[in-house]
């Protein structure tokens, strides 16, 4: 399973417009395998 | 002295023919399956010493047929040559796909309503999502069937009543696409504070029971939490909910619902600093043998701009890649 964070930065009065906003990805992890364990048993 | 350079689509279909290698039992059923697969095709076929020359990494020569060959059997297991060939990211693995469904928290018209004017309230941001995705995932794969399903959202009183919202919310329509083994993608959008999809989808991932409150509500072992107020966390039953205390607040902003998430006990606590809010969003994929299962939930749960949408409560809509219900919504 991956697992991402996403951090938004935004200016508080005009997040309204979604306008003047940095996104950034703080951190990508990953656990135990992208596969489910049901992937193989096909 | 030879030093062999690997390349990464090398790489990759090394990996994918070994776990299908694995899955198969070994190499010589493996190229039974991929040559029955080509049967009707044109009979394409790959030998099985070369299958196995594969599995070990080998640089093997490849034929136009064999490629093909392989192609027409990794496809419908999600790992078709373009997924390979590809810089792997979670959008682009949508390409092998053939539908995806987008589960969205709606509302019921509110009591205030006119009687007769029978809304769907869904988020403006979840719809900015939801027009996103459907744009990136159908420049990936053009001419992907999109489908989007509301989810009712639930309220704390009903919730109260429900003895177990797990088998009861499990019952609902939308639930049955995630569990009928024929959907290829699901993505949901939203917390679960607002989509209640998202819930079932996080739980079935990481394989516990949704809409369960751990024992200790300070603690979890869960890889993801959400850090919830006292209130929030008695009205909303999760399995990744705990209670945490926020820090102190000016009188001027409103206590929050959400206020932190953990994510492998790393804390990303919502907060103001300056003039500046530190918010953030969890994305969680998981590729499973029904296809990708993608959450996309933020966590303060704002609502800025609410968009009065004219959907009626039907149980699916099946949207072309680029026309679609998304263009009968306005903003109010």
């Amino acid at each position: 399973m991956l697992l991402a964070v996403i951090e938004a930065q935004l200016k508080r009065d005009v997040n309204r417009r979604g306008d003047n906003r940095e996104v950034k990805t703080q951190k990508v992890a990953l656990v135990d395998k992208w596969e489910a364990p049901d992937f193989a048993r096909r | 002295m030879d030093i062999e350079v690997r390349t990464e689509f090398q790489k990759r279909l090394h990996e994918a023919v070994a776990h299908e290698a694995e899955a198969a039992g070994s190499y010589h059923r493996l190229a039974t399956a991929v040559n029955l697969a080509n049967e009707r095709m044109g009979g394409r076929t790959i030998e099985r010493r070369k299958l196995a020359r594969i599995g070990r990494g080998d640089n093997v020569p490849l034929t136009y047929a064999e490629i093909e060959a392989l192609d027409i059997f990794l496809k419908p297991k999600g790992r078709g040559l373009t997924t390979l060939l590809e810089r792997p990211t979670i959008l682009r693995s949508f390409v092998d796909q053939d539908r995806v469904s987008l589960f969205i928290g709606a509302k019921a018209y509110r009591e205030d309503d006119p009687p007769h004017y029978e809304s769907t309230y869904v988020s403006g941001w979840d719809v900015r999502s939801l027009a996103f995705m459907e744009r990136a995932i159908g420049a990936a794969r053009p001419g992907i069937r999109f489908g989007v399903e509301e989810v009712f959202l639930r309220s704390a009183d009903e919730l109260a009543r429900m003895r177990d919202p797990g088998v009861e919310i499990a019952r609902e329509a939308w639930n049955e696409i995630m569990t009928d083994g024929q959907t290829s993608a699901i993505v949901t959008i939203g917390t679960q504070r607002a989509c209640h999809a998202t819930e079932v989808c996080l739980a079935t991932m990481l394989g516990v029971a949704p809409f369960k409150r751990g024992a200790d509500p300070r603690l979890s072992s869960s890889p993801v939490q959400f850090v919830w107020s006292c209130d929030e966390y008695d009205r909303l039953p999760s399995s990744f909910a705990v209670i945490g205390q926020q820090r102190e607040i000016s009188p001027s902003e409103r206590p929050r619902k959400t206020i932190a998430l953990k994510v492998l006990n790393k804390t990303f606590e919502v907060r103001a600093e300056g003039d500046l809010m530190y918010d953030f969003g969890l994305i969680a994929a998981q590729r499973r043998r029904t296809g990708i299962w993608l959450v996309i939930a933020g966590l303060s749960g704002r609502r800025p701009t609410r968009r009065r949408c004219s959907w009626r409560r039907s149980p699916r809509m099946f949207l072309g890649p680029t026309r679609g219900g998304l263009r009968r919504c306005s903003s109010r």
